[in-house]
């Protein structure tokens, strides 16, 4: 298992063994199972796309380009270069808050797991959602090694930052689509209001009526905040 | 021929029904920071300069309106709290560093709120032994106990407790016409002591966790994109009302103990100096102010503290939640409260060193957030359509570049 952090940030050198640059971030595609597509590297001041073919070596310690391989340079802004259900790592899955639909909790990125798929590529497996990243990211790499690791299959996760939420909603594969009104109805009650809107509008007739059974849930999502107007709602929690 | 008629008196009101509905986080935001803290600052502030500095709190009032909006409108867009967007986007270096300074200052002004609620009740004879266990006990259940709702309901009803403060300052006999030139003069003596009270008003006003607060408290009532205008408008209203209340405070002092030459060291000493000035019913308003504001206060702070904490590590951080799936949220709450309570009771605790020392790491904090806060609100992947616009960027980086000279004044004098 490969995690993202011991990577991030790590030296990338050319096959005549030069240091390149860095390594900045990892642009996956696919939203059920995301295949690492590129490295996004950090070189001479601006960033660089290295396709993942362009890759020779990928190790902790040792990130290797391809024989006479020239990195394409970006844009300041990778975003819009972006294809369809590509996205990124660092910026759209680390220290995110994320949605584990199996233990019904909220839950913040600490580290991104990667393990080796087929013809030498890596996949996203799950995420670490516990304190022991957080503490080596902090240097307390000792005291890290004490708290047991908090893993998050990458199949239980629906994402909340804002490009992670959009592929998911458009992906028909997705988590999102696939779960039963019982588990819709715990997403919509915790992930943001606006992502719950945008859920619910992606919601088959059956299964709408079905979560908005729930009075709770239809209060918040339906009548937006002409119900909070009924501000004499019961004191006790919902 | 246009067929638009125009709104009948129904269709208005309904309009304006929601408005009451999103109203919360910025009157609450805004009036916690008129607490113990700040009616000492105001009180010191028209006790010693009279009406000469009221443009200060008007200043303060307008960076309030502008970074509250800006909170509030983080929050309603990304859904995160402060804290957490701050994880997100600069990672979780910076993020432990803000939040490690952030709770032990909210930590320090926690003291400060349960010492305004000893010192209040203690105006009326009641010992501290007995108050601040006794608020400690009821903020917590509050919260523990209580819905989103029942809690709001409750806060906002403990800040009416601030129409005593206007109470006061019409009890006073201010001399309106200087009131009204203070405000908008803006003149100020030289000193190392007039440069610190000014600009200990501006920190007492804008406070790191005030920011933090309001932004936690607008994504826990799931406040939506379309509650926006309405939100802004119960900023506004929040800010001025902190900016009204601290302006009775002051002019409470400036009519009475200015003019005799009386000098204080903190509200309490206002509220008792008041009596032989005003009445016995003003310095009884004045002490009834402070209790009401200490408790809503020694609510928020450790709410505020218990979101980031919670935000941080990525749990569920909301009052409707119950202890099983809000576990940390609730924890970090009872520490908090805890620990505030008792470092007031500690008989011989050193509460001045802990205070100046709060002051000086709020003062220290507001900058980095102020700064994260303007690069998340120009971050279009984080806000989308309401990304900050240039004019809203110039007003921000205006209103931090003076902020900026006011700490830095502070810390140099200080």
């Amino acid at each position: 298992m490969l995690e993202l952090n011991r990577y991030l940030g790590a030296p990338i050198h050319r096959s005549d063994g030069q240091l390149w640059g860095k390594v900045e971030d990892v642009v996956v595609t696919g939203v059920s199972h995301p295949l690492v597509h590129a490295l996004i590297g950090h070189a001479d001041h601006r960033l660089w796309l290295i396709t993942w073919d362009q890759v020779e070596r990928f190790e902790r310690t040792s990130i290797v380009l391809a024989t006479s391989v020239e990195p394409t340079a970006l844009e300041a802004r990778p975003l819009e270069e972006l294809q369809q259900a590509q996205f990124l790592l660092k910026r759209d899955v680390l220290d995110t808050q994320i949605i584990d639909v199996a233990g019904t909790r909220v839950a913040r990125v600490s580290d991104v797991l990667l393990d080796h798929a087929h013809a030498g590529q890596l996949e996203v497996v799950g995420v670490d959602v516990g304190v022991a990243s957080v503490l080596a990211r902090l240097g307390l790499h000792r005291l890290g090694r004490k708290v047991p690791q908090k893993v998050v299959r990458w199949s239980d996760i629906h994402l909340t930052s804002d490009r992670g939420h959009e592929l998911q909603l458009a992906d028909e594969n997705a988590l999102v689509h696939t779960l039963n009104a019982a588990a819709l109805k715990h997403l919509l009650a915790v992930v943001p209001a606006p992502d719950a809107r945008q859920i619910l509008d992606h919601l088959d007739d059956q299964t709408t009526q079905a979560v908005l059974a729930d009075p709770t849930l239809a209060r918040r999502l339906v009548l937006g905040s002409r119900r909070r107007f009924t501000r004499l709602q019961p004191w006790h929690r919902p | 021929m246009s067929t638009t008629s125009a709104p009948t008196r129904t269709s208005l009101k309904l309009r304006w029904l929601p408005l009451l509905a999103v109203l919360g986080p910025g009157l609450l935001a805004g009036l916690s920071d008129d607490d113990p803290a700040g009616i000492t600052t105001y009180s010191v502030l028209g006790a010693n300069y009279g009406y000469q500095l009221l443009w200060v709190l008007l200043l303060s009032t307008i960076a309030l309106v502008i970074f509250h909006n800006l909170g509030a409108r983080m929050g309603v867009v990304t859904g995160q709290g402060l804290i957490g967007l701050i994880r997100q986007r600069f990672g979780v270096r910076a993020a432990a560093l803000g939040l490690t300074v952030l709770v032990v200052a909210n930590i320090g002004t926690t003291c400060a709120e349960f010492a305004g609620i000893a010192a209040g009740f203690e105006l009326f004879g009641i010992s501290r032994y007995i108050s601040v266990p006794l608020a400690a006990i009821i903020v917590s259940l509050l919260v523990v106990r209580g819905s989103f709702h029942r809690v709001e309901h409750l806060f906002m009803l403990l800040a009416t407790v601030f129409i005593a403060y206007i109470a006061a300052g019409f009890l006073s006999h201010p001399n309106w016409g200087q009131a009204a030139r203070g405000l908008v003069v803006p003149t100020m003596p030289l000193t190392r002591d007039a440069v610190l009270i000014a600009t200990a008003t501006l920190g007492t006003t804008l406070a790191p966790w005030g920011l933090s607060f309001i932004q936690s408290y607008a994504v826990d009532k799931k406040l939506m994109p379309s509650d926006l205008k309405f939100e802004r408008i119960d900023v506004i209203t929040g800010a001025v009302l902190t900016g009204v209340i601290g302006f009775f405070v002051v002019i409470s002092c400036a009519g009475t103990l200015h003019v005799q030459g009386v000098k204080i060291n903190d509200a309490a000493d206002a509220a008792k100096a008041l009596e032989p000035l005003a009445g016995s019913l003003a310095s009884a308003l004045f002490a009834l102010g402070l209790i009401g504001a200490a408790l809503l206060a020694a609510a928020i702070l450790p709410l505020s503290t218990a979101y980031s904490i919670t935000e941080f590590s990525g749990g569920q951080a909301a009052l409707d939640s119950d202890f099983k799936h809000a576990r940390g949220f609730y924890i970090s709450f009872g520490v908090i409260v805890t620990m505030g309570a008792l470092i007031v009771l500690i008989p011989g605790a050193p509460l001045i060193p802990i205070l100046v020392l709060t002051q000086v790491l709020n003062a220290v904090l507001l900058l980095p957030l102020l700064i994260f806060m303007f690069i998340i609100a120009r971050d279009k992947s984080l806000m989308g359509e309401f990304v900050a616009s240039k004019t809203s960027s110039a007003i921000y980086l205006v209103t931090i570049a003076l902020i900026t000279l006011c700490v830095g004044a502070l810390l140099v004098l200080g």
